[in-house]
């Protein structure tokens, strides 16, 4: 506290010590105003009115108008304004000047927040894109900004998967540089990493793709940058805005087909009959001389197809969702301040899950003297999930999993008052056809889960600007997050049960501070000009959770001490810290050549000793090509632009402690009561930073103001990749968390902006487009990684499907064929041995056939396009995406070879036939209950092609143009999202992870992202 | 602010904006020098060394070059019985793969886990189960072998006892896992054929290939002997104790065929006089924990917080909170059946059907209990309460490993297999007469009751006294016997009804993924065509 009470006095110091250079100044003509806009004569309220070469200026009031003393006749009056190009006008002998602005052609050189620092667009050098909060007003509806950006930005790769209330979704920046460590790119909010926002408070997005942008943030850039910027209030303006967006939501499944329990039975039927029958052509005395009937009737009785409960129906249903944001901002020309509080609800199409999230915001700037500016950003997040303890997909698995035969009330069906069914009791029940033997709505009506979260940020910057070429910015964020979730199971619950009930809390809070701070020269000499930044970073973070239950629930009360028995306690601490200096120089001459360079030193707590620092740097050069005299008289290029770059950056998105080998304590390792520890980790002292070695070389062309195109063209290495490793059990681990060589990604990133028309109706057309190539150049050893279904392996992509291979059906059995490779000797070889097989040949028996690497996981291109039309004041934005040559394995349980699973039909949509006779060219082998040849285990079958066009979103806007009762700018919209997809994938929406760590693989009954129709108002007061 | 215990964590937070250091006219001096000082400032407040520790491990080092750790290590060491790390269900698994190639079993329908390929002999190499059992199997090993070589020869009693146990561990995991992976001792020919990986330190590199089942059963047989030695204090039945060590030889023993070692082992535990027999009054004991239970050698012990509900050993055989798809096959019923009196029947729980006033319903159809029975799938509801209701708890249960009676009919197996048949039937009399049987019950030569051999009592004697408990399909095919599945339902079931003892399904593939982890492993042979023998 002493601390702050010095920096409090140092502050009055500062101020009286800049206040006397004020009084200095003498002077004594009065000038005033009216700025307008130049188009529409509307005033302008807000507008930065400077003197030039002086620190004296005011701004615009509500109406426009202004007043100011200035030193003499001689001075400048500088007028600038967001979003209209600046004026400057020598006083001379005048007492009023008013002002016309004319709107800046936004897209031609904006100001660009890129972390520490801002550019004009055409000084960058580097590979950046930039969202504006227009654009985000178009998004699609989410509390998840990444689910709003998606199929918005080049290079930047969204997989939608997730419908769940609150969910995200999952975005790589250029291809999968690594899958053991995080792919996700480093976050940045108002200038410093981390933080959290809400995305109606957002005012633009910048991506930083390529080093030359990322390269300052050194260590933690590999996978690229998102900044974002919050919104500010601006001073004369103020305004109270409201925007609300609400509308049902539904799942849409309807390419999936499920049995009822007439056509299950039918088809349960058929695979037993064929079961039957062939065990009686074997001769099988269990089968030979009975009846098939007494055989089928024991296995699913006739009198099954008297339920017919549709879990789907009873689980699944409209949902619907609710944002409303009433936000206030404005301020005077010394302080300013932007307040927004958020509500977010969303219920699930899945029975009983929701989410509600409460957000608030406050921005406030304050210059405490005119180059000392201090701001202070607060936040607060209230989340909750009821129900929590089902999770995202329970539900969602259960409506495909659960059987028809089986009524969750035992008084009959459609009897929903009735018991429910205690499905392990089969003394109530005799049978239960779902093999879990678990009634979900028993299970949801006999527990009771809820889960909490609180989130809190308090960011303090200072900026002063000590002279016209020095600044230096200090920025602190402190945050804390409060996770309580809580659980009660009853002793009637099947998780309860074995406890006599139980309650369980949980709680885990985090804090963490980030302080950066930075010092920022601008110097011009000449046609020669600098930017430098010099900086340092540090944080720490750490997170601690307890988690109690007791057993022995009472009358079903919640509290923990209402429970009988403690049973379990448990709880830890960990932590994690970076710490970084950085320094960046920008220098171009006659704003036509441009450089950058960055160095950057971090250290992270991740790793050990020796293996802490680490150096990243940038270099980055830019040629405004159309400025040179030789393009002067082409007028009809606008921007021609040649960039390139290259840098080092780093990747430590793993685990705390993962260097380290130790013992370890838990609630599994106590043996009798007493605490014991096991081995938990393999110790690797050389575990080391990822780096990614990027070469962007890019272009940027505009001609006739109507086409824009930007291309890219990279080339980034990643080396010493932070991967598990899977261990042979002789270890006595698992997995040994390894750097293990190094993969390339290169690729292509494209996007044109066209302006179609630009007359009373004004058309404009977006197309962004990735192309990616990933290739593993070298492993340590030159050692395969094997796991699950996947290999690592030089020569072929990061993530590579690695199992057998599916080789159709036998025509004259039905049976399942595989690939086997065989050596000389007509020896078993898999893939692994990496020799050449000998003979290729096919294989009924699954143990007998080869694991072999089959194909990529990864698509050949992904992208956006989106189309805006304007005509008066309505407006329409169409937005589709697309991913293109990436398979997805999903495994369905075809065959009835458990009588609890087999829901799906499976000939309906997908077209699929099943053997039925010899000499049948089949999709799928001979129906047979049990699965004796093994189907359902891993293998190409299951890879389908999951390439899609969706369109994401279609939006319908009208402004009003006048004041309609009171409520300036009121725009209505109807927008509809997750409309149509255009897929050859059979179940569904295959929009998947197809670059994160989980790409490659989608279950079938995962919570897919709803279908909504929503309405919006937005007005300000 | 929380005090990390790191200062200058937060030191910096503070200090790196102005510190008392700067006097205040320094706002008055030159610009540039103030800068300058304010640079240094923030790069000298920052003194932490990034250096945090977890707060629940431990290193290794400190782990071995403390005895109080060492024994918390030891602890650890045990609960790889109860539970691995990953939640996996140790004992369960340990139970599938031992005990479902059993004949005492049956299955009320097909099951998409994998324990329906060893309970079928369809091995498959991508079995689940048997890859999460050599895995926990090895974790085990390099646990214990991290204590083990942390304590030398001549440390004190205490530490011995310490390393005995460990031993003993390492012992008890390789019989384990020689027995699911490799052909028993007895087959032809232990010198060629292949056992599994010996890890005897914490080479973590080292990527052994298979040892002999040879070197494998002696490896556990010096381990168990040095166990024997250095464990001089007295345990409770929950821990290795050289009474636990002695019992392992002799189940060791018997199964290399060493009868008389084996008779000399088992002897030594039963006259340890630790151990009694439970009076015939208690039986069914399932209710009794082990330190209640007299005639435990080795149980792990599970608390009742540490109830695994339906990941128990019991789960798949009762249906009170478990699965309950695993009943008692009709050949065992047929046996326990044989003496009308015998009290091992009390383990088992028929479901009667009951009538509209809650009346068991006669059936002379029936022809154990004379009432009409509910099935699953035909499968009739004989469900089995050995590993349920520990103290009255639904799925609680202390797995047994090692009980006295073991070492009764392990010296009848011996005796029978050196021809002392008399003394064979007096230690099969002995268990039989705690199972409640008196008079033309027991076994005289001249009253063999029907059998031709006194093997074969003694086989079918352990069958009546352990059944469910893991030792039936090993017994069977040590023994050169084939295992009798005719009894089986028709519901999925693809498996052979007879199995041979040479059959190469007898044991467990390694699983792929460890095959491609380690290159200087060998698969066992692929599974033969069973088709041509009498079905």
């Amino acid at each position: 506290m002493e601390s702050h009470i010095r920096l409090f006095r140092k502050f009055i110091l500062i101020g009286i010590f800049l206040l006397s250079q004020f009084v200095a100044l003498a002077q004594q003509v009065s000038v005033q105003g009216v700025v307008t806009d130049a188009k529409t004569g509307a005033v302008l309220a807000g507008v930065n009115v400077a003197v030039s070469g002086t620190t004296l200026g005011t701004i615009t009031d509500g109406s426009g108008t202004y007043s100011l003393t200035v030193p003499n006749e001689k001075s400048v009056l500088q007028f600038s304004f967001i979003g209209y190009q600046p004026q400057s006008v020598t006083i001379g002998s005048q007492k009023v000047i008013n002002i016309a602005l004319a709107e800046e052609l936004a897209v031609l050189d904006e100001i660009v927040v890129i972390g520490y620092s801002s550019r004009r667009q055409s000084e960058l050098s580097s590979s950046v894109a930039v969202v504006s909060a227009a654009k985000l007003q178009t998004a699609p509806v989410s509390t998840s900004l990444s689910v709003m950006l998606q199929g918005r930005v080049p290079g930047l790769i969204i997989s939608n998967t997730n419908g769940m209330p609150g969910s995200g979704a999952t975005m790589t920046i250029r291809g999968a540089g690594s899958i053991g460590a995080s792919t996700s790119p480093l976050v940045v909010v108002d200038g410093i990493i981390g933080g959290d926002y809400n995305p109606q408070d957002v005012e633009t997005v910048t991506v930083l793709k390529d080093a030359a942008a990322t390269g300052i943030y050194g260590s933690r850039a590999a996978n690229g940058v998102l900044v974002i910027t919050t919104k500010q209030g601006r001073a004369g303006d103020f305004r109270v805005s409201v925007t609300s967006t609400t509308g049902p939501t539904f799942n849409w499944d309807n390419r999936i087909e499920l049995n009822d329990s007439h056509s299950l039975y039918d088809q349960q039927v058929k695979g037993l009959r064929n079961l039957f029958d062939l065990r009686v052509a074997e001769g099988h005395p269990d089968f030979v001389g009975k009846s098939f009937e007494e055989y089928r009737d024991k296995t699913v009785p006739p009198n099954v197809v008297n339920t017919n409960t549709n879990w789907y129906d009873l689980l699944n249903g409209p949902g619907f969702i609710n944002q409303t944001q009433l936000a206030m901002s404005g301020g005077n020309e010394r302080t300013t301040f932007y307040v927004s509080a958020n509500l977010n609800y969303e219920k699930g199409t899945i029975l009983d899950r929701s989410h509600t999230q409460a957000t608030l915001r406050s921005n406030i700037s304050h210059k405490i003297f005119e180059n000392l500016k201090f701001t202070l950003r607060l936040t607060g997040d209230y989340e909750t999930d009821p129900n929590s303890w089902f999770g995202s997909g329970r539900a969602r698995w259960e409506s495909f999993s659960a059987v028809p035969y089986d009524n969750p009330y035992y008084d009959g069906p459609g009897s929903i008052n009735g018991h429910l069914t205690p499905v392990m009791n089969t003394n109530i029940v005799p049978l239960w056809y779902h093999y879990t033997r678990q009634n979900y709505i028993l299970e949801r009506e006999t527990s009771e889960s809820l889960s909490k979260e609180y989130d809190g940020t308090g960011t303090g910057e200072l900026d002063w600007r000590i002279t016209d070429w020095l600044r230096v910015n200090t920025n602190t964020r402190v945050s804390f997050g409060f996770g309580d979730e809580s659980y009660m199971f009853t002793k009637d619950n099947l998780e309860g049960k074995t406890y006599g009930g139980y309650v369980e809390w949980d709680y885990d809070y985090s804090t963490g501070i980030i302080t950066s701070n930075t010092a920022h020269i601008s110097r011009k000499f000449g046609n020669h000009t600098f930017y430098g930044i010099l900086g340092q970073e540090y944080s720490y973070g750490n997170s601690r959770y307890v988690d109690a239950r007791a057993i022995g629930v009472v009358a079903g009360m919640t509290a923990l001490s209402s429970a009988g028995t403690p049973n379990l306690t448990r709880g830890t601490l960990s932590e994690t810290g970076f710490k970084s200096y950085f320094g960046q120089l920008d220098y171009n001459y006659r704003n036509k050549y441009f450089l950058v360079g960055s160095l950057r030193r971090d250290a992270s707590s991740r790793f050990g000793p020796d293996y802490k620092w680490a150096t990243f740097y940038s270099i980055g050069a830019n040629w405004h090509i159309n400025r040179e005299n030789f393009l002067a008289d082409v007028d009809w290029i606008n921007t021609l632009k040649l960039r390139a770059s290259y840098g080092k950056t780093g990747n430590a998105n793993i685990s705390n402690y993962l260097h380290m080998g130790t013992y370890q304590f838990s609630d599994r390792t106590a043996y009798d009561g007493v605490a014991g520890a096991v081995p938990s980790r393999l110790p690797n002292p050389a575990l080391t930073w990822e780096s990614a070695h990027t070469l962007n070389i890019g272009t940027e062309l505009r001609i006739y103001n109507r086409l824009t195109i930007e291309l890219d063209l990279y080339n980034t290495k990643n080396t010493d990749l932070l991967q598990s490793v899977p261990l042979s059990a002789a270890s006595g681990f698992a997995s040994q968390q390894r750097n293990i060589g190094s993969v390339l990604n290169r690729g292509i990133d494209l996007n044109i902006t066209t302006t179609n028309l630009d007359g009373l109706l004004k058309w404009q057309t977006n197309l962004n487009l990735n192309v990616n190539r990933n290739e593993v150049l070298e492993l340590s050893n030159h050692a395969d990684i094997i796991s699950d279904n996947y290999i690592i392996r030089e020569g072929l992509t990061l993530k590579y499907f690695y199992m057998r291979e599916w080789k159709g059906v036998d025509p004259a059995t039905g049976k399942p064929l595989w690939t086997r490779w065989e050596d000389e000797n007509g020896g078993l070889l898999h893939g692994s041995s990496k020799k050449e097989p000998t003979n290729i040949t096919t294989t009924s028996v699954f143990s007998d056939a080869s694991l072999i690497p089959i194909e990529t996981v990864y698509p050949d291109f992904t992208g956006g396009f989106s189309n805006d039309l304007m005509f008066k004041n309505f407006s329409l934005t169409i937005l589709t995406n697309f991913a293109v040559g990436h398979k997805v394995y999903t495994e369905a349980n075809w065959t009835v070879h458990d009588l609890g699973s087999n829901r799906f039909k499976i000939t309906k949509w997908q077209g699929w036939t099943t053997w039925e006779k010899p000499g049948d060219i089949a999709d799928l082998p001979q129906l047979l209950f049990s699965d004796p040849y093994n189907t359902r285990m891993a293998s190409s079958l299951y890879l389908h092609d999951a390439s899609y066009l969706k369109i994401q979103s279609v939006r319908l806007g009208y402004t009003f143009p006048k004041t309609i009762v009171g409520l300036k700018n009121l725009s209505l919209a109807v927008a509809s999202e997750n409309l149509a997809i255009l897929t050859k994938f059979p179940f569904g929406d295959s929009d998947t992870d197809f670059t994160g760590s989980s790409a490659g693989s989608a279950s079938l009954d995962r919570y897919r992202p709803t279908r909504k129709v929503l309405f919006s108002i937005r007005f300000d007061l | 602010m929380t005090d990390t215990g790191q200062p200058g964590k937060f030191y910096l937070a503070s200090g790196l904006i102005f510190n008392n250091k700067i006097k205040y006219n320094i706002m008055k001096t030159n610009k540039g020098i103030c800068l300058i000082f304010f640079m240094l400032l923030l790069w000298s407040g920052c003194t932490d060394e990034l250096e945090y520790l977890p707060i629940d491990q431990l290193t290794t080092n400190q782990i071995i070059n403390d005895p109080e750790l060492l024994k918390t290590a030891t602890v650890g060491n045990y609960s790889y019985m109860r539970r691995n790390r990953t939640g996996d269900d140790a004992q369960n698994i340990r139970h599938r793969v031992i005990e479902y190639q059993s004949d005492d079993l049956i299955m009320m329908r097909w099951s998409s886990n994998h324990l329906t390929y060893i309970l079928t002999y369809l091995m498959v190499v991508n079995n689940n189960l048997a890859r999460s059992f050599w895995n926990i199997a090895y974790y085990a090993i390099f646990a214990v072998n991290t204590v083990i070589e942390a304590i030398p020869d001549d440390a004190s009693a205490e530490m011995l006892n310490l390393k005995g146990e460990n031993l003993w561990m390492r012992a008890h995991w390789m019989f384990d896992l020689v027995r699911v992976f490799a052909r028993p001792y007895s087959h032809d020919s232990p010198e060629t054929n292949l056992g599994v990986m010996i890890r005897d330190n914490t080479d973590v590199f080292a990527l052994p290939p298979r040892s002999t089942v040879k070197e494998c059963y002696e490896f556990i047989e010096k381990d168990l002997l040095k166990a024997a030695e250095l464990m001089t204090i007295s345990k409770s039945n929950k821990y290795a104790s050289k009474e636990v060590a002695w019992a392992t030889l002799a189940r060791l023993y018997l199964y290399m065929e060493k009868n008389d070692e084996a008779i000399e082992y088992a002897n030594k535990v039963i006259s340890s006089n630790r151990y009694q027999l439970i009076p015939a009054d208690k039986v069914p004991w399932n209710r009794l924990t082990c330190e209640q239970n007299s005639e435990t050698i080795f149980a792990v012990k599970i608390l009742p917080a540490e109830n695994m509900g339906r990941t128990s050993i019991g789960s798949m055989f009762h249906n009170d909170v478990g699965w309950g798809e695993i009943m008692v096959s009709s050949s065992l019923m047929d046996l326990l059946w044989k003496c009308p009196n015998d009290n091992r029947k009390k383990f088992i729980d028929p479901h009667y059907k009951l009538d509209a006033n809650g009346q068991k319903i006669p059936d002379p159809n029936e022809k154990y209990y004379g009432y009409a029975m509910n099935d699953r799938m035909g499968v009739t509801s004989y469900y089995s309460i050995k590993f349920t209701y520990e103290n009255g708890v639904a799925m609680l249960h202390s797995p047994v490993y090692f009980r006295l009676a073991e070492m009764y009919l392990i010296l009848a197996e011996a005796y029978a297999k050196t021809g002392q048949n008399q003394l064979a039937l007096d230690n099969v009399n002995i268990i039989r007469q705690r199972a409640g049987l008196t008079g033309d019950e027991l076994f005289r030569l001249d009253n063999m009751r029907g059998y031709s051999s006194v093997l074969d009592i003694v086989l079918d004697e352990k069958r009546l006294e352990f059944w469910l408990e893991g030792h039936r399909a090993q017994d069977v095919f040590r023994n050169k016997r084939t295992m009798d599945r005719t009894y089986s339902s028709w519901q999925g079931w693809s498996g052979p009804r007879y199995i041979p003892y040479w059959s190469n399904r007898i044991i467990n593939f390694i699983h792929e993924d460890e095959m491609a982890r380690n290159p200087n492993l060998v698969q066992n042979p692929p599974l033969e065509d069973l088709s041509e023998l009498p079905q």
